[in-house]
């Protein structure tokens, strides 16, 4: 299973990330350039995630993140 | 050479749409109405006119309106802090500044409070518009641009792109920035439709309105095609519409192109180059799948302006080139970009950069801009301001301080920067350092910095 914090710790470099409930957003910490890197990360590693058919409030803390890719390896 | 004005008021008659956005719409005939009527008031004055918005339907037509009144105009965009609203205000001395937002500005008038103004100041009398770009300084730089710097490069834009004349153009940019000259002028002059809306971040809304409006010419930077391209539903079957993508701004590569054309077959992918200084763009090309990275950003013989390579850097020269920046003339009709380039078989390459200048999120961003922002924090000594890059994209801006406060606080010096940067120049990560790193040279070691 892929691990969200390690994932955003290795795009944003923001030792913030490994806090599960860390707010992401407003935070500033996944700019548009850390949520680019975030999908094509995730694509790489195989997991198919559109952002427009996702749930946007998953995307606000690494927990919610966990859990987007969660579901996506599940299906 | 063409007259933007006459060609935009070619379309004087038309009921189509010329401007679309999130809440309103205008037709050329509305557009063309008001802007005479405002034009009149403007037309006998000759300071800049500060046009302050975001991309509302008064913000065109502001613009407009400057344009037949041969008015100077300063577009701002509501993101700018007020400190650095009251330099430019400072810098050009302009006389009326129309407040196209919900903000309070000071000593601002509405669009529809316009009235007759009489200064005579000639200094701008050949100047259309002046664009402010990060200052090395820490000040910004007003680049001023005359009106037969646009009508060259809206002349070429119209030649290079003619089988998309009338077309429905998506703008992405703020018109504070010059890319946005490219779909205003281009869109205008050619009779199409002109769309816009507010937030570039959220991709759902994006598609809708990309979708529901036929886009068939978007005007962007790679980075906002990046934003697009991570959702599958971004494609030909769900776009049939789109038929061409006109990038500039930053540095655009194949591993985007690549991707844009597995989506889109049949699309056309336009790759241009030009600073600021040179009114928007001074070359461009068709890239199609036969090119490798680096990506050309021109052919040598299609260019707006006059092109060199002079040890390395690409020097403009030629009806492109603007006035000067304010208070700092360009006497000499050439202007030395800064940017590493070279011709190889008839066509332009740009590959970086000679000086700490560089685009992210394709702004332009100087760094020692933010340095010396940074200074004006309290408690800010001194300060480094670096770049993490992956594979040649800027990921962030990282800056290291020598502050004299016991308590260093990361999150107030941010809370401060806000008052003199917009949004995308403070950093992503600023951290305490005791001092500066130096070379056995005695210059800054950034690259110390770079490998922290």
């Amino acid at each position: 299973m892929i691990n969200a914090k390690e994932l955003l710790m290795e795009i944003c470099e923001d030792e913030r990330v490994l806090d599960d409930n860390q707010e992401l957003i407003e935070s500033g910490i996944l700019d548009s350039y850390a949520y680019i890197m975030l999908f094509s990360k995730l694509d790489d590693l195989g997991l198919e995630i559109q952002p427009t058919r996702l749930d946007k409030s998953l995307l606000k803390t690494p927990a919610g993140i966990q859990e987007l890719i969660n579901r996506a390896t599940k299906k | 050479m063409i007259d933007i004005a006459k060609e935009i008021l070619k379309f004087e008659d038309s009921d189509n749409n010329c401007y679309v956005n999130e809440e309103n719409k205008i037709t050329y005939k509305e557009l063309i109405r008001k802007a005479r009527e405002y034009a009149s008031y403007l037309k006998d004055g000759n300071t800049p006119v500060i046009i302050y918005g975001h991309k509302s339907v008064d913000m065109l037509v502001s613009i407009i309106s400057c344009v037949l009144a041969k008015r100077c105009y300063v577009p701002v965009d509501t993101f700018m802090p007020l400190k650095r609203l009251s330099q430019i205000i400072e810098e050009t001395k302009a006389s009326i500044i129309i407040n196209n937002s919900e903000n309070k500005i000071d000593n601002s008038i509405k669009l529809d409070e316009l009235s007759i103004n009489s200064d005579i100041d000639k200094l701008y009398k050949d100047i259309c518009y002046i664009i402010f770009t990060s200052g090395s300084s820490g000040k910004q730089k007003g680049a001023l641009l005359k009106r037969k710097n646009l009508n060259n490069f809206t002349d070429y834009m119209i030649k290079f792109n003619s089988k998309y004349k009338g077309s429905n153009v998506l703008n992405t940019a703020s018109f504070s920035f010059d890319l946005s000259v490219a779909d205003i002028y281009f869109t205008l002059c050619t009779g199409g439709t002109l769309y816009s809306y507010n937030d570039s971040n959220d991709l759902d809304y994006a598609f809708k309105f990309i979708k529901k409006n036929n886009i068939e010419y978007i005007v962007a930077t790679p980075t906002y095609m990046k934003m697009l391209i991570l959702d599958k539903d971004f494609c030909e079957k769900n776009f049939p519409s789109l038929k061409c993508i006109y990038f500039c701004g930053e540095v655009l590569s194949c591993n985007l192109t690549d991707k844009i054309f597995d989506r889109f077959p049949k699309i056309e992918i336009i790759n241009a180059y030009g600073p600021t200084e040179a009114c928007c763009a001074v070359s461009m090309i068709n890239v199609n799948k036969k090119y490798n990275d680096p990506l050309p950003v021109g052919i040598m013989n299609n260019l707006a302006t006059k092109v060199e390579i002079v040890d390395d850097e690409i020097i403009l020269s030629g009806d492109s080139i603007f006035h000067g920046y304010i208070n700092k003339e360009c006497t000499d009709g050439v202007y030395k970009t800064g940017d590493i380039g070279y011709i190889k078989d008839g066509l332009l390459y740009c590959i970086g950069r000679k000086d700490l200048q560089i685009k992210y999120k394709g702004y332009r961003i100087e760094l020692s801009d933010i340095e010396n922002n940074l200074k004006k924090c309290d408690g800010v000594v001194d300060s480094v301001v670096i770049v993490k890059k992956s594979e040649d994209t800027v990921k962030y801006i990282k800056a290291f301080v020598v502050t004299n406060k016991k308590d260093f606080d990361e999150e107030q010096i941010k809370k401060e920067l806000k008052d003199y940067l917009p949004q995308y120049m403070i950093p992503k990560i600023i951290k305490k350092i005791d001092e500066i790193p130096v070379t056995d040279n005695n210059k800054i070691d950034r690259r110390a910095l770079e490998d922290d």
